[in-house]
Parts: C-alpha cells; sequence; structure tokens
C-alpha cells in the first residue's frame, strides 16, 4: 500500500489511470475510498487519478494534534509533488472544497482547474464543535450519527425511498473504515476554523461551483447552498453550476450528471 | 414550588431556608441547587438565610434552547434575590459558580457582603467553545456515564474515592437525580468557557475567601482550578486563600465540615 511518510505522519494514497492528473479531495473525516465507488472509473480513462486519506482518516497516521484545513492542504501539496502532479485539476468536496481553495491559493502553480462541490468560505458564526453536532452524536451514537447525517444532509427524502440500495451502497464504502470519533472532531474543528473569505478574489484559476439545489441542511450556520453563492460571486473566474433536485451527496447519487458538468468544464478553455 | 420569572422570561426554581444574613450558594457546571441541601443548607440555615436556585437549563428551572452565559446565569440569581428582597449576602460560588459570584460582585455590587469562590478561576484563556475531550468522552462513554465518571475523577483523589465511595455514591445520587439533557450541558460549558473576567478581578472590593484542593490539577479544557484559584487570588485585592491539603474538586460534598469551619472563620472576621 502507498503510504507517503511526511515529516509528522504518513499519508495513504492510490493512483488510477494515466492523463492531466485529478486530485479529488473529500468531506469532512471521510477517506479517500468514497471516490472509487464512481470517480476512479470514470475520469482514470484519461486522467492520472489522485486519491487520498486525510491524516485522521482511513489508512493515513492519526496524530493526536490540532489540525486545520492549512494542514490538509499541505499533506495533499507534499503528496502531489511525490506523484509528480502538476498542473492538476483539483476537485474539493464540502470540506475538501475549502483545502482545495487553500491549494489555488497557497500552491497556484499545481492547480490548472479548480471544482468546488457543495462548500463554501467560512461559517462566520460558529467557531469550535458545533452544539448540535455533540448533542446528536451523543445522544444517537456516534456511528449512528455519521449514517444518518450522511443520508440526510445527502440525498432528498424522493431519492433515499426511491433506490435505498444507492443510498446502501455508498454508506457501506463510508462506514467501512469510519476514522475513531476524536478525529472526526478533529476534523470538524479544523472545518469549522476555515476562512477564505477574504482571498476568494486571489483564486485565478478557472473554477466550476457546484450545489445541489436541495443543499439546504444546516449543521452550523450557514447552508452549502447560500456559501456556494458566496463563492460564485468571490472568485472571479468562476461559474456556478446548480445541479436540480439535488442535496449534497450528487457524487454518490447521481455521478452521471456530475460527470457530465465537470468534462464539460474540463474541456472548455 | 417558588418560581421566579427573569427579565427574559424564564422560570428560575429556588429555594429558601433558616433566617439570618442572605447566603447565596451557586453550583458547579449544569449543576443544579440540590446538592447544597446535603451539607451547606443544614449548617447555614442554622444563622442565615441560605438561597439556593436551579440554574437555566436545570433541575427544575426552564431552558430555553438558546445561547447561554456566565451573565445569564447571574441575571438568573439576581431574579431571585430581588424577588425575595435581599441584599448584603454571603455569596458562594463553587468552580462555575464561583465565575458567576465574581460577576454578581462586579455587577450587582449591593446585593453581595461577602464572596466565597470555591475551585473557581477567571478565564479559560485558551479554549473557547466545546472542548474536544469532553465531547470526545460523552461519545465514547454516553453522557450519564461521562458526568458520573467526570465527577468522581475530578471531584476526589483515588485513595479517597477507594476509601469513601459510599460518601461519594450519597453526592451522586443528588447529582444525577436531575440531570439536565445534554444539550444544556453543552450550553454551560459554552457559557463556562466564554467567561473572563481576568481584567476586572483588581474591581472586586468585597472581602473574598478563595477556596481549593490542593490536588485539583485535572485539566479538561486549558488550565486547572488549582492554577485558577492562583490568579484570583493574585488579582483580587481583598482576598485570602486557602489550600485544603488531600482535597480536588468537591470536598463540599463530602469532607464539608473541613470547609464549613474556615467559612465560618471567614465570615466571622471583619
Amino acid at each position: 500500500m502507498p503510504l507517503r511518510k511526511l515529516k509528522d505522519t504518513e499519508i495513504y494514497y492510490e493512483v488510477h489511470g494515466r492523463g492531466q492528473p485529478i486530485v479529488f479531495l473529500s468531506e469532512t473525516a471521510c477517506d479517500g475510498e468514497v471516490w472509487k465507488i464512481h470517480q476512479v472509473e470514470e475520469f482514470s480513462r484519461d486522467h492520472l487519478v489522485i486519491l487520498h486519506d486525510y491524516r485522521g482518516t482511513g489508512r493515513s497516521g492519526k496524530p493526536s494534534i490540532d489540525y486545520s484545513t492549512r494542514m490538509f492542504c499541505d499533506d495533499a501539496a507534499a503528496l502531489m509533488d511525490h506523484v509528480g502532479a502538476k498542473k492538476a485539476i483539483v476537485i474539493g468536496h464540502s470540506m475538501g472544497g475549502r483545502i482545495a481553495q487553500l491549494l489555488a491559493l497557497e500552491y497556484p502553480e499545481k492547480v490548472d482547474k479548480l471544482i468546488l462541490a457543495s462548500t463554501g468560505a467560512a461559517f462566520p458564526t460558529t467557531r469550535g464543535l458545533p452544539l448540535k453536532i455533540c448533542q446528536e452524536m451523543i445522544e444517537w451514537g456516534y456511528e449512528k450519527y455519521v449514517r444518518d447525517h450522511s443520508i440526510l444532509v445527502g440525498f432528498t427524502d424522493e431519492f433515499t425511498k426511491k433506490y435505498p440500495e444507492r443510498v446502501e451502497k455508498y454508506l457501506q464504502v463510508r462506514m467501512a473504515n469510519l476514522c475513531p470519533v476524536e478525529f472526526y472532531l478533529r476534523h470538524l474543528i479544523a472545518r469549522q476554523s476555515h476562512d477564505t473569505t477574504g482571498r476568494l478574489k486571489d483564486i485565478r484559476v478557472p473554477t466550476l461551483i457546484l450545489v445541489g439545489e436541495d443543499d439546504r441542511n444546516v449543521t452550523s450556520d450557514i447552508n452549502h447552498r447560500s456559501s456556494s453563492e458566496i463563492l460564485a460571486k468571490g472568485i472571479p473566474n468562476s461559474k456556478l453550476v446548480v445541479l436540480p433536485g439535488e442535496r449534497h451527496s450528487y457524487f454518490f447519487a447521481n455521478p452521471a450528471a456530475a460527470h457530465k458538468t465537470i468534462r464539460e468544464f474540463i474541456a472548455s478553455s | 414550588m417558588p418560581y421566579v420569572k427573569t427579565k427574559d422570561g424564564v422560570d428560575i426554581y429556588y429555594e429558601t431556608s433558616g433566617e439570618g444574613t442572605p447566603f447565596l450558594f451557586l453550583s458547579e457546571t449544569a449543576c443544579d441547587g440540590a446538592v447544597w441541601k446535603i451539607y451547606q443548607v443544614p449548617e447555614f440555615a442554622r444563622d442565615h438565610r441560605v438561597i439556593i436556585f436551579d440554574y437555566r437549563g436545570t433541575g427544575l428551572s426552564g431552558k430555553p434552547s438558546a445561547n447561554y452565559s456566565t451573565d445569564l446565569f447571574a441575571d438568573d440569581a439576581v431574579a431571585v434575590m430581588d424577588q425575595l428582597g435581599l441584599e448584603g449576602a454571603v455569596v458562594c460560588g463553587h468552580s462555575m459558580g464561583g465565575r458567576v459570584a465574581q460577576l454578581l460582585a462586579l455587577d450587582h455590587p449591593r446585593k453581595v457582603g461577602k464572596l466565597i469562590l470555591a475551585s473557581s478561576g477567571a478565564a479559560h484563556p485558551g479554549e473557547t467553545g466545546i472542548p474536544l475531550r469532553i465531547a470526545k468522552e460523552m461519545v465514547e462513554m454516553g453522557y450519564e456515564k461521562y458526568v458520573r465518571e467526570h465527577t468522581i475523577v475530578v471531584g476526589w483523589t483515588e485513595a479517597y474515592a477507594q476509601q469513601h465511595m459510599e460518601l461519594i455514591e450519597k453526592y451522586l445520587k443528588v447529582r444525577m437525580a436531575n440531570l439536565c439533557p445534554v444539550e444544556f450541558y453543552f450550553r454551560h460549558v459554552l457559557a463556562r468557557q466564554a467567561h473572563d473576567t481576568s481584567g476586572r478581578l483588581k474591581d472586586i472590593k468585597i472581602p473574598t475567601l478563595i477556596f481549593v484542593g490542593d490536588d485539583d490539577h485535572f485539566v479538561v479544557s486549558d488550565m486547572s482550578h488549582r492554577a485558577g484559584a492562583d490568579i484570583l487570588a493574585k488579582g483580587i485585592p481583598n482576598s485570602k486563600l486557602v489550600v485544603l491539603p488531600g482535597e480536588r474538586h468537591s470536598y463540599f460534598y463530602t469532607e464539608s465540615q473541613k470547609v464549613h469551619g474556615i467559612m465560618r472563620d471567614f465570615l466571622k472576621s471583619k
């Protein structure tokens, strides 16, 4: 198994295919496995697909220290150096989209195009662990929280009723190697502290902003639908695409629609 | 049952016993007023009017799903004192209650005659918000087990807990009897972590007794009560620090005779 030894921990990663590199960045406290359900197969046909487990998740090291999106960004940059990926397309989902913004800002030479999926620039009022999340994790139990929260945030009720097997298929992968709760919480703290609001104007690469039109669940203080608008207003060379009928997890619910939009964006100049 | 409504409309449950100089007790984080009825109410109601109450979010008081603060807890206490027409009280605050007591002395000085700050502090300088360690342990252990085990480990030394478990159980029965829903435990933790009177200690002018167990070194967020007590003693001009040998956080509920004597000496002094 490929492990990239960084100065303070090890990062597990995988590469698939050949071509212009595409880096996939997962949501909060989620390892890289989820991209293997649909995206690796699709994009490794003509790209070098790079996925990895954030520190604190999956098979990567789990140091008990404070995490930050900047730290996750530096991990991804070190990994890109390691596999020789230059001028990559960076696709970040949710918290991964916050890290993708930092990659474009801190390592502009590494990023050719940016895809910010269901993400935002900041949680303006909630720093630290959101009370609602802590409360629900304790009342429901950690695994049930992640499971139920993933369903509620990810998929519309109609979708869950109509395609329970697709939701289960995703959950099977999402829950397979769930990180210990300490690291879920460390990821949450990192996410809540992230703030690139004042720097969006400095993101110069072509940027596709994707969001489900129904992504309105609020776990702390702003929903992804609203925060995507902020990104679209703030990033000069950006284009917002709202996916009709989708919530947070269209990569796993309706990959065909997401892939089509992404391929059109990659093909455009 | 006696209730008073605060200015923002929350029903606060309170009880009074005895006659004499008012003596107000303020509980620790997310803890109702019932714990004082084990030892302190019987002792001090002999020659004081003892007042206990349940903070908003705890016990029999209202539990609005809103942000809490130590200022609001001080308002809860003020509402009770106003209702009873009391001033010049001895105010004894334990842990977070000591933070609320400082605010009473600072913002409502007429209401406070003497201050007892037990195992408390002025701020948690390094950590705002819900401390990771608390959230993690609550998720891993479950809420009730966390409160129970945390209370024991913070409250008493291992040696004491081994020898006097029956005393500790007597306390835990009261502490756990009316445990607030976890939401309000967190709302109290958030209020506590945000409290900061560091820059105002010099303005506390009344006689102040500071208590702390010499073994109260446990750290849930960023500072032990032992260290917090030293900062209070340095900052409050007319204060006296008493370190209780062999004690951790919860001497009121197992070694009350030790502290009651010290409190009575302090009440007698000018």
